[in-house]
């Protein structure tokens, strides 16, 4: 079904210079569901993007070997026809799709082949029935979630009846609802007998859906697995290829629950929280102790954001009272005291150097100091560089050190590791870790339940009301 | 109740003929009034009440407080009460157009009227992209609040230039990110295939349609005849 023969790829001609994938073999029979893993930057992306076109059609460089769809070289295949054969997921469901309504959405690709109405109209029918997509049909693109966004993004896949789908990283902004969602779609493609290739760094949800492994290490494929092998892997061997958990499992803290010598510092009293006029939290209450870090879970629309924003100050509280050390805190307060890591993090990179931006808002900081913050952070050696010119993991990192130079007693984290690798989301739990030795308190929002128990000490779980 | 989006772009461009050639307040106040009729009975978002606030402050400006305000003070405000003010009929109908228009319907249409692919293509990523824009902005708004970007700057012109960069650089970043990856989702769904594409949401256009262009060109032909016909 595919084949891709000795591929190489790197960014310019010159091929010597370390390039993103080199001599990549593989071959996928029809309906094999094929799992590339391994670390970020390691190539998993640029091989599907030898597949479904996109390298060299859409991104120049150096192409090396021969990618073959049944059996015919795609080299000189337009990316019209490419498009009819293989269709894909992107990992971001905000900028993957055209239209702001689902139906044509996800009727868009049909409807550029230039298939006949009633065709489309039909196979529409089914993809919404198949997929059990009722209740988002006639929903704006605006007003969905992340989660129904990506269903509605595999539902142009589907609708397409393309052999092969390609699939980067669907799940990387999504929460464990619309994660079980997603592996419900994957088993129904699989279970008509399209060909899966999907790149990811949470493994745990295709367990039972994958029938080979990759591990991709440095642009090339290190080690393949048959599935059963692979999810059989001990602890220490997942550890050591640096992976995200294989297996679902409930969360349980490690964190050591130290008794609290000093007393709670910041408190939540009675607070009633609002989402444009909507009631999401009621009378909600919580301390913490200086250097705690608490992790804050539930469903989407529980308010677990608007709870974050209204201890950043950014939005008011309907009811109730926020302290720290039992002087109540104003909105602009509240400002000045946390440091906010959104879950997009490039809203929040302003300088055109790692250095200025930790200096933004403390230019009159000592060059050692400056220095012990950048070693911390692992940013050392990155001085110079443009933030927005970072690795996911080193841009969180960035905005944490920038929050902590300013002086800030609480950090608040959206999702800070969605989308990382193993490695980089340890290295961010270190720093929260070494932050919480200082007394920095820190309050995570998060959907990653390993994240989780490698550093909260405790949780809260919002439930929707 | 919807139009077609080629009965709002002709509404659109025929008010804004009404509005530069109009001078009568009360004409232009029938507008308003037939326009913002349209916009009740037009989908759910279309009416807009903060526009038409706006739009009773800037005629009461002109009538009563105009009259008693200064010469000066006059001067400087009479070109957003008086000029951008005889424009909001325009205003109104672009609200009307990309308030009632999938960008479906607009790329149906636009390719059964032979509108060049990169024209619709273009007007097409526009649209869809203008929310987006909308919540990039907010988002950056919100981290410069908590960063308190222009500490220690004393001078008021580079505060203000500050400003301006910390909110314009993670914009245009975004922006591009954003091109990059709807390139590869459109291509990767066959933007560029050579086929005529399917029509689904394709809709001809209807009586509503037929009146509307009736009442907007008859409205135009009476504000050209009291601008020219009258006098002559």
């Amino acid at each position: 079904m595919l084949e891709l023969q000795s591929v190489s790829f790197g960014y310019g001609e010159d091929m010597e210079k370390a390039p993103e994938i080199r001599g990549i073999d593989m071959s996928v029979k029809k309906g094999e569901c094929v799992l590339l893993c391994g670390a970020s930057g390691c190539g998993k992306s640029t091989i599907l993007k030898t597949i479904n076109g996109i390298i060299p059609n859409l991104i120049p460089g150096r192409l090396d070997g021969s990618v073959f769809i049944d059996e015919k070289c795609t080299d000189n295949v337009p990316m019209y026809e490419l498009a009819a054969k293989v269709s894909s997921v992107f990992q971001n469901p905000k900028t993957q799709f055209f239209n702001t309504d689902a139906e044509s959405e996800i009727t868009y690709g049909l409807e550029n082949r230039g298939m006949p109405v009633d065709v489309i109209n039909e196979r529409l029918e089914r993809t919404v029935s198949d997929l059990k997509i009722e209740s988002l049909r006639y929903k704006s693109m605006f007003e969905m979630s992340g989660g129904e966004k990506q269903r509605i993004a595999f539902a142009s896949a589907y609708v397409s009846d393309n052999d092969i789908i390609v699939l980067d990283e669907p799940s990387a902004n999504l929460d464990p609802e619309a994660i079980d969602e997603i592996r419900a779609v994957i088993a129904k493609m699989k279970e008509i007998g399209k060909t899966i290739i999907i790149a990811e760094h949470r493994l745990y949800y295709l367990e039972g859906i994958a029938d080979t492994v990759l591990h991709i290490s440095g642009g090339e494929i290190k080690k393949r697995y048959e599935a059963v092998d692979f999810y059989s892997m001990t602890e220490d061997e997942r550890k050591e290829l640096g992976l995200r958990k294989l297996h679902k499992n409930d969360i349980k803290l490690t964190s050591e629950l130290s008794l609290h010598t000093e007393k709670p510092v910041l408190a939540m009293n009675g607070i009633t929280l609002a989402y444009k006029k909507h009631i999401v939290q009621n009378n909600l209450g919580f301390e913490a102790y200086p250097g705690e870090i608490i992790g804050i879970v539930g469903s989407n629309g529980a308010g677990k954001t608007t709870l974050l924003r209204a201890l950043a100050g950014l939005c008011k509280p309907k009811k109730g009272i926020i302290k720290y050390n039992g002087k109540a805190l104003s909105a602009r307060l509240r400002r000045r005291m946390c440091g906010l890591v959104m879950q997009d993090v490039n809203y929040q990179l302003f300088s055109d150097s790692v250095r200025n931006e930790i200096l933004l808002e403390n230019s009159v900081m000592d060059e050692q100091t400056l220095s012990s913050i950048l070693c911390e952070t692992g940013l050392s050696g990155l001085e110079d560089r443009h933030p927005q010119s970072l690795s996911g993991g080193q841009k969180q990192r960035l905005a944490i050190a920038a929050a902590y130079a300013s002086g800030r007693k609480i950090l608040l984290l959206d999702e800070p590791t969605s989308g990382l690798d193993y490695r980089s989301m340890l290295l961010v739990g270190k720093l929260l870790k070494k932050l919480s030795e200082k007394g920095v308190i820190s309050i995570v929002v998060t959907h990653d339940t390993e994240f989780i128990e490698s550093v909260c000490r405790r949780i809260f779980r919002l439930e929707k009301q | 109740m919807t139009l077609d989006v080629r009965t709002y772009i002709v509404m659109t461009v025929l008010s804004a003929t009404c509005s530069s050639l109009n001078t009568d307040i009360l004409v232009e106040i029938g507008i308003m009034t037939a326009i913002t009729l349209l916009m009740l009975i037009s989908s759910k978002g279309s009416f807009m009440p903060k526009l038409l606030i706006c739009y009773a402050l800037m005629l009461l400006t002109q009538f009563v407080l105009f009259p008693v305000m200064p010469q000066t003070a006059v001067s400087l405000l009479s070109l957003p009460v008086v000029n951008i003010r005889s424009f909001f009929p325009t205003i109104m109908c672009i609200v009307l157009l990309y308030r009632n228009t999938k960008v479906s319907q607009m790329t149906a249409t636009f390719t059964r009227m032979h509108v060049p692919k990169g024209v619709t293509i273009t007007l097409a990523v526009a649209v869809r992209y203008i929310p987006a824009l909308k919540e990039e902005w907010l988002h950056i708004r919100e981290a410069m609040k908590m960063r308190n970007v222009s500490a220690g700057v004393r001078d008021p012109f580079r505060r203000m230039y500050r400003r301006l960069e910390c909110q314009l650089v993670p914009l245009f970043v975004s922006a591009i990110n954003t091109s990059d990856e709807l390139s590869a989702a459109a291509v990767t769904r066959g933007i560029d295939a050579p086929a005529t594409p399917a029509c689904r949401n394709y809709r001809p256009l209807g009586m509503r349609d037929y009146t509307a262009l009736f009442i907007t060109a008859a409205v135009t032909a009476f504000c050209v005849w009291r601008e020219y016909g009258g006098a002559a």
